[in-house]
């Protein structure tokens, strides 16, 4: 024997030892004295066996109900008594020809066997992660529905604790004895991962459509967001130094949106990096809830200084004037003011009773 | 022919012959069989020849422990196995001598 990886030969010793713990259970029916004589010493051989023909047990003796049959033929046993002891498997014997080819697998691979190995070493990890799975499945379907797979109460804490509790043990070999439940066990396990994905997968999609709630931040108009306001009396004429609320009394505050030159730098900032056309009160504080907004030079109705050649194609200038309202109103629209051209200063309180009332009220409907 | 049946047949004396020789575990009593020539013989069955060959008293059975892996079973063969071996050698030359026999006279025929 070369130094063919020690991982290699346990994969083999295992296949072995599943080979001769089917060969036993096929022999139930016999008394144990018997079953043991049959297969004392059955293992170092079959490993020998095994060592030579590469791991494929199966392949070379056949499947272990045979052997069983073989065996128990020659060496003079009565046959399994009719509706007694083991009656075909057909699913036990796909599994250890399963499992003799894996080991064949690893024989040509060894990596596997080291991936296989080291799968091996989580199964305590897996023993905590099925039962805390199934603790979540629980109180999902008793809720009959997915909230997350955290526990939201203390009663769940306890569920988790106690699966995590029945998962170990039975990864510790609870139902060795009891061969008809392990198959539902291996179904049990199955299910827990399939619907573990199955519901992560629709948990997630809930994120993504809270997500898709996201909004700009400032004034928005149909989820888009408002740069400047400009606003006219009932009269159809500008409104220069307009202060918005909204209906609790926050200002509305549009987010600043600099026009950029041919460079991709910003107009209307001073020095210090300061916009130049926003209002400010008598502390010098920004008021970010004042229209039209002078973006650019020192005129609001500007749309954008006409030094600046980026101004867009087809893009709105506010005009001088709109049509009135009517039935034509009969205030005087004192807000007009003629020096439209100068910096407004405006009191310190965005309190909108405080503030400077409209002078304008559209009296028409 | 089958030369299974033909095996079945013999194996109790072909296992016994080969153990005869030298002390063997079972394994190795079958690689041994199929040396010689017997290459139909079947795994489980030389093991459960062994095993009903020792119940029946003609085989003693000791274990010889292995520091790596599982224990091995040898077989050795005793006075009562040695006196089944002479026994039934007799029977099979017997028999061989007489299927001989009656061979060549129909090939004479033929």
């Amino acid at each position: 024997m070369n130094d063919t990886t020690a991982g290699s030969l346990l994969g083999l010793a295992d296949g072995v030892a599943a080979y001769v713990r089917e060969v036993r259970a096929e022999l139930v029916d016999l008394p144990t004295e018997d079953v043991d004589d049959l297969t004392g010493g059955m293992e170092a051989d079959l490993s020998e066996l095994a060592a030579e023909c590469g791991g494929d047990l199966v392949g070379r003796l056949g499947s272990p109900s045979r052997y069983a049959a073989e065996l128990r033929a020659a060496a003079g046993m009565p046959e399994p008594a009719a509706g007694s002891g083991r009656r075909r498997r057909p699913l036990g014997d796909a599994v250890s020809h399963a499992r003799a080819s894996f080991t064949m697998l690893t024989e040509q691979h060894p990596w596997l066997r080291s991936v296989s190995v080291f799968l091996v070493t989580l199964r305590p990890a897996w023993w905590l992660l099925r039962g805390y799975l199934a603790a979540w499945a629980l109180w999902s379907i008793l809720s009959g529905h997915n909230r997350g797979v955290r526990p939201y109460s203390f009663v769940h804490v306890l569920m988790a604790l106690a699966a995590i509790v029945i998962s170990v043990q039975l990864g510790r070999g609870w139902l060795r004895q009891r061969a008809l439940l392990r198959p539902l066990l291996g179904i049990a396990n199955v299910l827990l991962v399939v619907g573990a994905l199955v519901a992560s997968v629709s948990t997630h999609v809930d994120y993504y459509d809270n997500s898709s709630g996201y909004s700009p931040p400032g004034v928005l108009l149909n989820g888009q967001q408002v740069g400047n306001i400009y606003a006219y009396d009932a009269d159809g004429k500008r409104i220069t130094g307009v202060r918005l609320f909204a209906q609790d009394g926050r200002p509305l505050d549009a987010e600043l949106s600099l026009p950029v030159d041919a460079n991709g730098n910003s107009i209307g900032l001073d020095v210090n990096g300061n916009p130049t056309g926003v209002v400010r009160d008598s502390s010098g504080a920004p008021l970010m809830n004042v229209y039209p907004r002078a973006l650019a030079g020192s005129d609001p109705w500007q749309v954008i200084d006409p030094a600046n050649p980026q101004r867009k194609q087809g893009a709105w200038t506010p005009p001088m004037s709109i049509v009135p309202l009517t039935p034509s109103p009969t205030a005087t629209p004192t807000a007009t003011s003629p020096a439209a051209t100068s910096k407004p200063v405006l009191p310190t309180s965005p309190n909108p009773s405080s503030g400077p009332s409209p002078s304008v009220t559209p009296s028409g409907g | 022919m089958e030369t299974t049946q033909l095996v079945k047949g013999v194996l109790d004396l072909a296992v016994l012959a080969v153990v005869a020789q030298e002390d063997g575990y079972g394994y190795d009593v079958v690689r041994r069989l199929r040396a010689a020539g017997l290459d139909e013989v079947g795994d489980a069955s030389v093991y459960g020849t062994l095993r009903r060959l020792y119940n029946a008293g003609a085989l003693t059975s000791y274990v010889v422990p292995s520091d790596e892996g599982p224990h091995r079973k040898y077989y050795g063969i005793n006075k009562q196995g040695r006196e089944t071996l002479v026994l039934q050698g007799k029977t099979w030359r017997s028999f061989a001598s007489t299927m001989e026999d009656l061979l060549t006279t129909a090939e004479a025929k033929a």
